[in-house]
C-alpha cells in the first residue's frame, strides 16, 4: 500500500506491506539506521521515535498507522553543524557506553524537555522508565538529561553553547 | 591506602566514540546492509527433549519469495550438522536426530526480506517425539534420567566431566585440626547477559575468488574465524571476520552461535550476501547463560577465626552442549581460584558436570571463567564463619588475609598472585564506605525493634581478587595460548603512537582510554599524537580469541607502550652514540646523562628504523655525520620500508641506501639476520652489551617463566624454596597438574639469550 508521511522534515512516500513496522520502514526502506530494534516484546525503547512530538516506541507503530503524521528520529536531532543540548549532555556527562540505547533515550529526553524545561531528577527517570540501557545505570544518564536543561536554558537566554 | 600519585586516565575527557552514536552514526550489525542482500530465519524448537521423526519443507520451499531451506538433514550430508565449541565438545548447527533444549535450531530459511523469512518459518512442519527433559541438574544423574548426549559414542548417562584441584588428604587433616567448621549449600543460578543489541551476522560469499566476509556481533572475531575455516574447508587468510559496533556484550557474543554458521551457510547456498538477525526470545532462550553451579563448601578454622582449609564440592549445569568459553586447560575454568585472597593450608574441590535439556552455557559478564562463581562461594564461607564466631565480617577478613610481604604468593590450588596489599585496600574500602557509621546506624535500627518504621539495614562484604587476562600460561589451553587481552602499540615515523586493540571496544571508551594507558612520561610527549582502532577485522589484528577491554589489560598494554620506548631507547643510544643506559627519559626526550644538549626526541627517533642515510664501511652512525643537535637528524628521503624488502637504490638517490639491522628488544635473540651491511664484530658486542646493561639496570627476569620471578634477582621469597609449604595440586581429568612448583633449588627457567 501506497503511504506518504513525513520523516525529518521531508515528505517520503513509500510502497509498504500493510503490517510493516514502522521502526522498519525507517531503518530498512529509508535506511535511518539511527533508529535501532533491540527487542520484539516493546520493552526496550530503543526504537523511540518522536511521532508528532511525542516519544512512541516505532515497534508498536505501524507504517500505514503512521501516514499523514511526523516523525523525527535521531538523524534529525542535529540542527546543521550544532548538536541538540541533550546529545551536548550525553557526550559531556557519559550518558552513553555502547550507543545502542541511545537515540531512544535522547528523543525521550528531548520531548520531556520540550514539555518541561527544568524536570526533576524523578521526572527524568519516569519519562524514560520504558527504555533499557544495559551499559550505564542510568544514573549518568540522568545526569545528561539534566545538564542538558540546565545549558538548554542558557543557550536560550543567549549564552553561547559551549 | 592513599593513592601517592593521581591515577593514569583522571581527569576530563570526552569519549571519541560518542559523536557517531549520538547522531545515530553508529554501525551496528544491522545497519548494514550488502548489494542483493536476503534475511535468514531460524526456527527452533519449541519442547526442551525430543526426537525428530519428520520435517516437511515443502510449502516453504513453494513460498514465492524464499530462496533457501535448510534443515539439520541438509547439513548433515555435507558434514557441516556439528560445530566444536570453545569447551572442545560439540554443539549441533541444526539438530538432526533430535532437539535437546527448547529453543534450539531446527531449520533455516533464507528470503527476500525479514517478513517472508518469518513467513516461511510458520509453514516448516516438524513432527516431535517427545521425550522427558531434564531440567534439574541434580537429578541428571539418576538412573532413571534420559540420556540427552546420545550423540556420543558410549554415552550411558548425562555426565560430562568430572575435575578436582587442590590436595585431598591435606585437606583433610586440616579439618580433622579443625575448631570450628561451617559448612553450607550455596546455589549460584544461571544468568543471561542479555545485551541490548541481540546477535546477528551478515555473510557475504564471494564464489569466484573463494573469499569470505562475515559482519559478525562477536567479542572474539578470530576465535569465530577459526572455527568457520573448520568448517567451511574455506582457509583462513579467505576468511575476514569483522567485529563492528557492538550494542552490548557482557560476554553474550563470545561464543559460537548455530545462526553466525547459519547465515554463512546461506551466503554459500544462494550466492547473496545473508543477514542473520535473532529476535530477542531467540537471545533469551538460545544464547549463552552463564554461572549455574550448586556448591557445597566446608571451611576449617581455629576459634580465633583463622582459617585452616576450604572444602568444595560442586555440582555444575552444563546445559545440552559443553560450550563454556573456557581458555583454561581446566574443564572447571579458573573455579581453582576459590581459595580467594586468604592465606589457607590447604584446599580441595571435587567438581562433577552434567548435561541437561537446557541452552549451552557460556560466559557472562566479567570475571567469568568461574572466577564470580569461586568468588562467591570463598566469600559465603567466609561470613559464615564471622557469623559463626560472632566476629565483624570485615575482621575475619582481615585475619586471613594473605599478608602484604608474603606476594608473590602460592595458593593451596596452585596459583601465584603476583601482588597486593589486602588489608589496606579492605580498609580503604571501609573508610569510604563509611563501615563504622552504617554499623552503628544498623545496630541503631536492631535497638529499635520491629515496631519502628524504618527498616533494618543490611550490610554485605565481599572482596574480590581478580586474574589478570587468563592467567599464567601455564593454565591457558595450547589452543588457546593468545587469551588474555591484548593490544599492540607501535610508532609511526611521524612518531604518532598507534594502538592496536585486539579487544573489541564495546562500549568502554576504549579508543579515548588506551592511549591513556601509556607510561605516562609518554603520554606527555608533544607533539606526538595517538591513535587508536579498537574495531578489529581478523586481517588487521593478531589472533587473540576474546577480550575483555578493561582494567586487566591495562599492564599489558603498559607493558606494549615500554616496549616501543625501550626500542625507542637503542636507536637514541645509536644516534648519539653512548650507551642506551646513559640516556635518561622524560617527556618524549632521550638526554644524555651529564650532557645537556645531547638529545633526541621521539619524532626524530621514530624515522629511523624506516629511513637512515647511507653509511660506509668505516663511516660513523647519525651525529657524525656533522649534523648538529637540533638539525633534522634523519632525512627521510624514501617511503617506509615495508617487511622485509630491501630498499631498492634508484639512480639519482644519491648514495645507496642501505636498511639497517633489525633492532630488538633486549629480551630478543640477536641472531643477525636482518639485511645491512656487514658489522664488525666490535660493533655488534658493544650493541648486545647495551641490550644486557639496559635489562640489568631495568631488573628485569630474563623471561617471566610461569609468572616465576627470576630467581637471580637479590631479596624476595622465592616460590622454589618452599615447595613443602604447598601440597602438589592434582587433577584427575586434566592433561596434568596446573601450577606444580618447581623442584628445589631449581627454579624453572628459559633458555637465556
Amino acid at each position: 500500500m501506497q503511504v506518504t508521511l513525513t520523516v525529518n522534515h521531508e515528505v517520503v512516500s513509500r510502497d509498504v506491506e500493510p503490517r510493516q513496522l514502522l521502526v522498519h520502514f525507517l531503518r530498512d526502506d529509508l535506511g535511518l539506521t539511527g533508529t535501532h530494534a533491540g527487542c520484539d516484546t516493546s520493552n526496550c525503547g530503543a526504537c523511540v521515535v518522536l511521532y508528532d512530538g511525542e516519544p512512541v516506541k516505532s515497534c508498536t507503530v505501524l507504517t500505514a498507522m503512521a501516514a499523514g503524521h511526523e516523525v523525527r528520529t535521531v538523524e534529525a536531532l542535529e540542527e546543521g553543524d550544532r548538536l541538540d543540548p541533550v546529545q551536548q549532555g550525553f557526550m559531556e556527562c557519559h550518558g552513553l557506553q555502547c550507543g545502542f540505547c541511545t537515540p531512544g533515550m535522547l528523543l525521550t529526553a528531548r520531548a520531556l524537555l520540550d514539555a518541561e524545561p527544568d524536570p526533576s531528577e524523578q521526572r527524568i527517570r519516569e519519562a524514560i522508565s520504558g527504555q533499557i540501557c544495559r551499559c550505564t545505570g542510568y544514573a549518568s544518564i540522568v545526569r545528561s538529561v539534566r545538564w542538558a536543561a540546565q545549558h538548554q536554558a542558557a543557550q536560550h537566554q543567549g549564552a553561547p553553547a559551549r | 591506602m592513599t593513592l601517592t600519585h593521581e591515577p593514569v586516565g583522571h581527569g576530563r575527557m570526552l569519549r571519541k566514540e560518542d559523536p557517531r552514536f549520538v547522531r545515530g552514526r553508529g554501525s551496528f550489525c544491522d545497519d548494514l546492509t550488502r548489494p542483493g542482500q536476503l534475511h535468514l530465519a531460524i526456527l527452533r524448537s519449541p519442547v526442551a527433549h525430543a526426537r525428530i521423526v519428520h520435517v516437511d519443507t515443502t510449502a516453504a520451499q513453494a513460498h514465492p519469495k524464499v530462496k533457501a531451506v535448510v534443515t539439520g538433514a541438509d547439513l548433515a550430508e555435507r558434514g557441516l550438522a556439528w560445530m566444536p565449541t570453545l569447551a572442545h565438545d560439540v554443539q549441533a548447527v541444526l539438530a538432526t536426530d533430535k532437539v535437546r533444549f527448547q529453543g534450539q535450531e531446527v531449520a533455516f530459511v533464507v528470503a527476500e526480506d525479514r517478513y517472508a523469512a518469518r513467513d516461511a518459518l510458520e509453514l516448516i512442519d516438524v513432527e516431535y517425539d517427545l521425550l522427558p527433559p531434564v531440567v534439574d541438574a541434580r537429578r541428571a544423574l539418576d538412573p532413571d534420567a534420559p540420556v540427552i548426549r546420545d550423540d556420543l559414542a558410549g554415552k550411558t548417562d548425562n555426565h560430562c566431566f568430572d575435575w578436582e584441584t587442590g590436595d585431598a588428604a591435606a585437606t583433610e587433616a586440616a579439618f580433622a585440626r579443625a575448631e570450628v567448621v561451617v559448612s553450607d549449600d550455596l546455589v549460584y543460578p544461571r544468568v543471561h547477559p542479555a545485551p541490548l543489541e541481540t546477535c546477528a551476522a551478515l555473510a557475504e560469499h564471494d564464489r569466484i575468488t573463494g573469499k569470505l566476509t562475515v559482519w559478525l556481533t562477536s567479542q572474539a572475531p578470530h576465535a569465530h574465524r577459526t572455527l568457520f575455516a573448520r568448517m567451511t574447508g574455506l582457509p583462513e587468510h579467505k576468511i575476514r571476520v569483522v567485529s563492528p559496533d557492538i550494542g552490548g556484550g557482557f560476554g553474550n557474543k563470545v561464543p559460537i552461535y548455530p545462526g553466525y554458521l547459519c547465515a554463512i551457510v546461506g551466503a554459500m547456498v544462494t550466492g547473496r550476501p545473508v543477514k542473520w538477525v535473532e529476535d530477542r526470545t531467540e537471545n533469551l532462550i538460545s544464547t549463552s547463560f552463564a554461572r549455574d553451579y550448586h556448591m557445597h563448601g566446608e571451611l576449617a578454622a581455629t576459634k580465633d577465626g583463622r582459617i585452616l582449609a576450604v572444602r568444595a564440592r560442586v555440582l555444575a549445569d552444563h546445559g545440552a552442549f559443553n560450550a563454556v568459553a573456557a581458555p583454561a586447560k581446566f574443564p572447571g575454568g579458573f573455579f581453582g581460584v576459590f581459595t580467594g585472597s586468604y592465606a589457607m593450608e590447604a584446599a580441595y574441590c571435587s567438581m562433577t558436570a552434567v548435561h541437561t535439556t537446557k541452552a549451552p552455557g557460556g560466559v557472562a559478564y566479567a570475571c567469568s571463567f568461574r572466577i564470580a562463581e569461586a568468588v562467591y562461594f570463598i566469600e559465603r564461607m567466609v561470613d559464615l564463619l564471622a557469623r559463626e564466631l560472632h566476629l565483624d565480617p570485615a575482621e575475619v577478613r582481615r585475619r586471613n588475609f594473605i599478608p602484604s610481604d608474603a606476594f608473590p604468593y602460592l595458593t593451596a590450588t596452585g596459583w601465584v598472585y603476583d601482588s597486593g596489599n589486602y588489608p589496606a585496600a579492605l580498609d580503604e574500602a571501609l573508610r569510604l564506605a563509611g563501615y563504622d557509621e552504617l554499623r552503628a546506624e544498623q545496630a541503631e535500627r536492631r535497638a529499635r525493634g520491629p515496631e519502628s518504621d524504618e527498616p533494618l539495614r543490611g550490610i554485605g562484604l565481599a572482596f574480590f581478587t581478580e586474574a589478570v587476562g587468563a592467567g599464567r600460561a601455564s593454565t591457558w589451553t595450547s589452543s588457546a595460548s593468545g587469551w588474555p587481552t591484548g593490544s599492540s602499540c607501535g610508532c609511526t615515523p611521524a612518531a604518532r603512537r598507534c594502538w592496536r586493540c585486539r579487544c573489541r571496544a564495546r562500549g568502554r571508551g576504549t579508543r579515548r582510554r588506551s592511549p591513556r594507558w601509556s607510561p605516562r612520561s609518554w603520554a606527555s610527549c608533544r607533539p606526538t599524537s595517538t591513535w587508536c582502532t579498537a574495531t578489529p577485522t581478523t586481517r588487521r589484528t593478531a589472533w587473540a580469541p576474546m577480550a575483555a577491554a578493561r582494567s586487566r589489560s591495562r599492564a599489558r598494554r603498559r607493558r606494549r607502550a615500554r616496549k616501543v620506548r625501550d626500542k625507542a631507547r637503542l636507536i637514541a643510544a645509536d644516534m648519539l652514540e653512548v650507551a642506551p643506559d646513559d640516556l635518561d627519559w622524560e617527556k618524549g626526550t632521550f638526554r644524555v646523562r651529564g650532557i645537556p644538549d645531547a638529545e633526541v626526541t621521539m619524532p626524530e627517533i621514530a624515522p629511523a628504523p624506516t629511513a637512515r642515510p647511507a653509511r660506509r664501511p668505516g663511516e660513523r652512525a647519525g651525529g657524525a655525520a656533522g649534523l648538529q643537535p637540533g638539525e633534522p637528524h634523519l632525512p627521510l628521503r624514501r617511503l617506509p620500508v615495508r617487511g622485509r624488502r630491501r630498499p631498492r637504490h634508484r639512480p639519482g638517490d644519491g648514495a645507496p641506501l642501505h636498511r639497517r639491522r633489525r633492532l630488538r628488544h633486549p629480551h630478543q635473540r640477536h641472531d643477525h639476520r636482518g639485511p645491512g651491511a656487514p658489522r664488525t664484530h666490535r660493533r655488534r658486542r658493544r650493541r648486545a652489551d647495551g641490550a644486557d646493561r639496559l635489562r640489568r639496570a631495568r631488573q628485569l627476569p630474563e623471561r617471566l617463566a610461569d609468572g616465576l620471578p627470576d630467581p637471580h634477582r637479590a631479596g624476595g621469597p622465592r616460590l622454589g624454596d618452599r615447595p613443602h609449604h604447598h601440597p602438589r595440586p592434582t587433577t584427575r581429568s586434566g592433561p596434568r597438574a596446573s601450577a606444580r612448583p618447581p623442584p628445589s633449588g631449581h627454579p624453572r627457567r628459559s633458555s637465556t639469550p
